[in-house]
């Protein structure tokens, strides 16, 4: 009976042993790929970029400078499809793609252009490569921002992340939209998003080459830079950073950022504040005629950083005169987003959302013609309230105060 | 003189069950109820004194020879029976207490004290008083009485015991007794003489504390039960004797609290001591597989200690101890899991300090468990659940590294293993040796050959300082053994290997008894109110009532309350 069922026991066991390791991936036979690019070929097929990462380049004490070696390695395959472009991979790649670790995707502007459905779908898809991934467009190839180093970064891919946190935490201009967000935007009833672009800036020396990091200056340099606009799956336009902020205070999706605006009468803005969004409302309203009327709030809360202007800011009259200027230049940023978002047709700014939330059966008849008709002609009213926090250690401006001590001689 | 003669005499003294032994090991070679047999014939001895009282093994002796009338005959046959061995020493002498009988004193050198048998028997013998004028009858009658009076009155030993058989002379001897053999009466005296080279008390090695008492167990039992008596000052503190070993007739005491420790745990346990049948003890660790409740597991369900402050506790919470002679490890039991990670000392510092480490023993087994097994299983099946940075790290280490994961960590494992065996079994002298060539076989050299990544050094490394956190080497040594199975588990199925062998480990826990305790009490099933003493430890004053274990009606240990 014992040995019956140590027999059993052992049979058990035996397959354990034979359905095991079959998944088994060592971390040496893994080609760990940090971004992806998609551009598509003249003739329409899909062609995949990837950065892989070479870990031994990295791992090496100090930055990519030391070993000498590239820290990636960027290579193409092209398909009809996106999985059978990637599964071409193993014809020139020693190792198995793992795209778990990818974190970026960036889709050339030609790509993007032909509509980014099909990546959506195969990141939606798949457990490998995922929808948290961060998506970006790109005026020109996406295979040349991949080809990039950043100075600071060991991987490009990883850095292009961090440098649209940091963006989005400090700088306010752009927000990341991971793939599942751009889908979900374009699955909304208004059917429009907006993608941060990347592109490169500088002189037209492409930083490709750990040589380039010998220097203490890089020539091109991967920047954020516009806002891809989309409609339905197709890129159709660019928005400036500009206009970008003031969508991004629209939508209440600021975090905080620097507003600079000017003295009465002055034509340069040389004061600054740095402004945190407080609150932002958007109510539809029914005008008499029929029309509707966005009526958006908003808040927002801050400290001054610079202040080159007269007055005396220790008096409530003049920093409340203070707060309505900020709060001018702040309306006029968002009008800005709110005009170049309709001079492309696509609601941006989520007011269609707001009128289906408020008004579900009049916005039925609304949707079809909402970005093309009805968004662009859009009236909005723009209520905007500042209030400054802190004016920091002092209270005038110094102009200010050489001019009263040359008024006191 | 007959054997009958030997047995009333020996009922003389206190507690004293001579005779049984022999007769209960006749029942044990006979009838199958042996068990019953040792128990209700009193085959452990409430302990009152030196070596003599306790009863001999079971079947050790199988007859029961009288001892003859004349010296000589006496002496050979002893001599005989020892194949006159060199320790065996006989001394010749005289008394004026017996006018012209001659004596001889007999004891095994180094067993005993020889300069007490000089003092308290020799010099005694031949300056006691001659006996009055009618005593001087040289007939048996009148030896018999001289034999009484020289034990009550001229011998100073600590324990006299008439002696009327050569087996029980035989064992007298060995006891540490020092036998006093007159011509021609077929009685003899065993005197108490236990003596000779022991180590004296020190600190204990196993255990060490920061704070607390420093004396650790010897290899005496005398020595051991003085110490848990001096710290529990109570006549309920019951020390029950017997021997336990055809051949070595080791002494075992069952020591326990009575009126707190459960009168069934005390049954059980004595029930099982009885049980053994066994021809030499050397260590404690002999009994424990006897008594221990399932043989077939990696988990120690009786605790071993060196420290008596350790055992007077346990016993005042209700379990029994187990100290055999010549190993200074007491054994507890009934114990649970969680006793193995505390320690002593969590009592004597403050509650806050005592509590965090009791995590962080509970911790470090977990990791010495399964750190290698997640280390493996993360990096052939789960990558993808590393930050980016960390597995590019990891990536880097392992290019050019020619094993896989689970052969690299079984690779480590084992040399770690084979180092610290090492370790324990060299002499002092070079065991400087093994740090070096293990510091620089593993820790470097291995690494720079590329036969090994680093990261797997930093594993094989923690896991081991993890495994050296737990008070009881009992429980590292099973964590040390199931991490193997970890690591192979994972290298087959991932985290689901680790995930079914942690669900098989639990249930078999669970299943797990020690006397009668399930292993996970108090936390399943659960107690309550032992939360308060169990993963934590709350303040003293905090803890009115003892473990659940102890005997009903009895838990109550202080008024309590905040002083």
């Amino acid at each position: 009976m014992r040995r019956l069922a140590a027999l059993a026991l052992l049979l058990a066991l035996l397959p354990l042993g034979a359905a095991g390791c079959w998944d088994r991936q060592e971390l040496n036979e893994l080609g760990i790929i940090s971004a992806t690019g998609v551009d598509v070929t003249e003739s329409g097929r899909w062609k995949l970029s990837y950065q892989l990462v070479i870990p031994s380049a990295i791992s090496a004490q100090g930055s990519y400078v030391g070993t000498g070696h590239a820290p990636v390695n960027v290579f193409t395959t092209e398909g009809d499809s996106f999985r059978g472009a990637v599964s071409k991979a193993t014809q020139e790649m020693s190792r198995r793609l793992y795209f778990a670790h990818n974190q970026v995707v960036i889709v050339g502007e030609a790509a993007a252009r032909k509509g980014i459905a099909e990546l959506i779908e195969a990141y939606m898809r798949n457990g490998d490569s995922r929808e948290t991934v961060m998506m970006f467009v790109t005026e020109g190839s996406a295979r040349l921002v991949l080809e990039q180093l950043l100075p600071m970064e060991k991987i490009s891919g990883a850095g292009i992340v961090r440098l649209i946190t940091q963006e989005e935490k400090q700088g306010g201009n752009f927000r990341q939209m991971t793939v599942f967000d751009v889908a979900q935007e374009l699955l909304s009833p208004i059917r429009t998003t907006g993608v941060p672009g990347i592109g490169l800036s500088g002189s037209d020396e492409p930083v490709d080459t750990v040589d380039a990091a010998k220097m203490t200056h890089t020539g091109a340099k991967v920047r954020l830079q516009k806002l891809g606009v989309f409609k339905e799956d197709r890129l159709v336009g660019w928005l400036s950073t500009h206009e970008t902020r003031g969508l991004m205070w629209v939508k209440g999706k600021e975090r905080e950022t620097t507003v600079s605006f000017g003295c009465p009468d002055a034509r340069l803005k040389r004061n600054s504040i740095r402004l945190k969004q407080v609150r932002t409302q958007v109510i539809p309203t029914r005008k008499p005629d029929g029309g509707w009327l966005m009526r958006v709030k908003a808040e927002a809360a801050g400290t001054l950083l610079e202040y080159n202007c007269k007055g005396a800011l220790d008096k409530p009259a003049d920093l409340l005169e203070l707060e309505l200027r900020i709060a001018q230049e702040l309306k006029s940023d968002m009008e800005d987003g709110i005009k170049a978002s309709q001079r492309l047709g696509t609601d941006l700014t989520g007011f269609g959302n707001e009128l289906r939330l408020r008004y579900p059966k009049e916005w039925k008849a609304l949707e079809q013609e909402w970005n093309d008709r009805l968004f662009p002609q859009l009236e909005t009213q723009l209520d905007v309230a500042v209030s400054i926090v802190r004016t920091g250690r002092s209270n005038g401006s110094y102009e200010q105060a050489a001019e009263d001590s040359r008024g006191k001689e | 003189m007959e054997s009958g003669g030997g047995n009333k005499t020996a009922g003389s003294g206190p507690g004293a069950s001579d005779g049984t032994g022999a007769g209960s090991g006749g029942a044990r070679s006979g009838a199958g109820d042996t068990s019953a047999a040792d128990r209700s014939g009193g085959g452990a001895e409430k302990r009152t004194g030196g070596p003599l009282k306790a009863a001999p093994s079971p079947g050790r002796r199988k007859s029961a020879t009288p001892l003859s009338a004349s010296l000589a005959a006496n002496a050979q046959a002893i001599r005989r029976q020892f194949g006159d061995s060199a320790d065996l020493r006989l001394r010749m002498t005289e008394s004026p207490a017996f006018p012209g009988v001659r004596l001889a004193v007999l004891y095994l050198q180094g067993i005993v004290d020889e300069n007490g048998i000089r003092e308290s028997i020799l010099d005694k013998l031949q300056s006691a008083p001659p006996p009055a004028e009618e005593g001087r009858r040289a007939d048996r009658g009148g030896l018999a009485e001289a034999t009484e009076r020289l034990r009550a009155g001229v011998i100073t030993a600590g324990l006299t015991e008439p002696v009327a058989t050569i087996e029980k002379a035989l064992d007298s001897l060995l006891l540490g007794c020092c036998l006093i053999l007159i011509d021609g009466s077929g009685t003899a005296l065993a005197a108490d003489a236990d003596g000779g080279e022991r180590r004296p008390v020190g600190e204990p090695i196993s255990q060490t504390v920061i704070r607390g008492p420093q004396q650790g167990f010897t290899e005496s039992i005398g020595t051991n039960l003085g110490q848990l008596r001096r710290i529990i000052r109570s006549e309920r503190l019951i020390v029950e004797s017997r021997r336990i070993g055809r051949q070595t007739c080791t002494e075992v005491a069952l020591v326990y609290l009575k009126d707190t420790a459960r009168p069934e745990l005390v049954e059980e346990a004595r029930r099982r001591l009885a049980a053994i049948d066994v021809d030499g003890v050397i260590d404690s660790g002999y009994l424990e597989e006897y008594i221990q409740d399932k043989t077939f597991t990696f988990f120690p369900t009786l605790l071993n200690t060196e420290r008596p402050d350790q055992t007077a506790a346990y016993l005042l919470e209700g379990h029994v101890a187990i100290l055999s002679d010549g190993s200074p490890f007491a054994l507890l039991a009934p114990v649970t899991l969680y006793r193995f990670f505390q320690s002593p000392e969590d009592y004597y510092q403050r509650f806050d300090i005592a509590s965090f480490l009791r995590l962080i023993r509970m911790g470090a087994f977990l990791i010495s468990l399964h750190l290698p097994a997640l280390y493996i299983a993360i990096t052939t099946f789960h990558q993808e659940m590393m930050p980016t940075n960390l597995l590019i790290s990891l990536s880097a280490q392992r290019e050019g590294v020619p094993f896989p994961a689970l052969v690299e960590a079984l690779l480590m494992e084992l040399t770690f293993e084979v180092l610290r065996e090492a370790g324990v079994r060299m002499p002092r002298a070079i065991g400087p040796a093994i740090s070096i060539v293990g510091a620089l076989v593993i820790g470097t050299a291995t690494v720079q050959a590329g036969l090994v990544s680093a990261a797997m050094v930093i594993i094989v490394a923690f896991t081991a300082i993890s495994s050296f956190v737990a008070p009881q080497v009992n429980i590292a040594n099973a964590a040390r053994l199931m991490r193997f199975l970890f690591m192979l588990s994972a290298g087959v199925l991932g985290f689901v290997g680790i995930i079914s062998l942690d669900l098989i480990l639990i249930i078999h826990l669970a299943g797990l008894h020690s006397f009668g305790i399930p292993y996970l009490a108090p936390m399943a099933p659960w107690v309550k109110g032992s939360w308060r003493d169990t993963i934590l430890r709350m303040p003293r004053w905090s803890m009115t009532l003892r473990p659940a274990l102890a005997r009903k009606g009895s838990r109550k240990r202080q008024a309590g309350g905040k002083p």
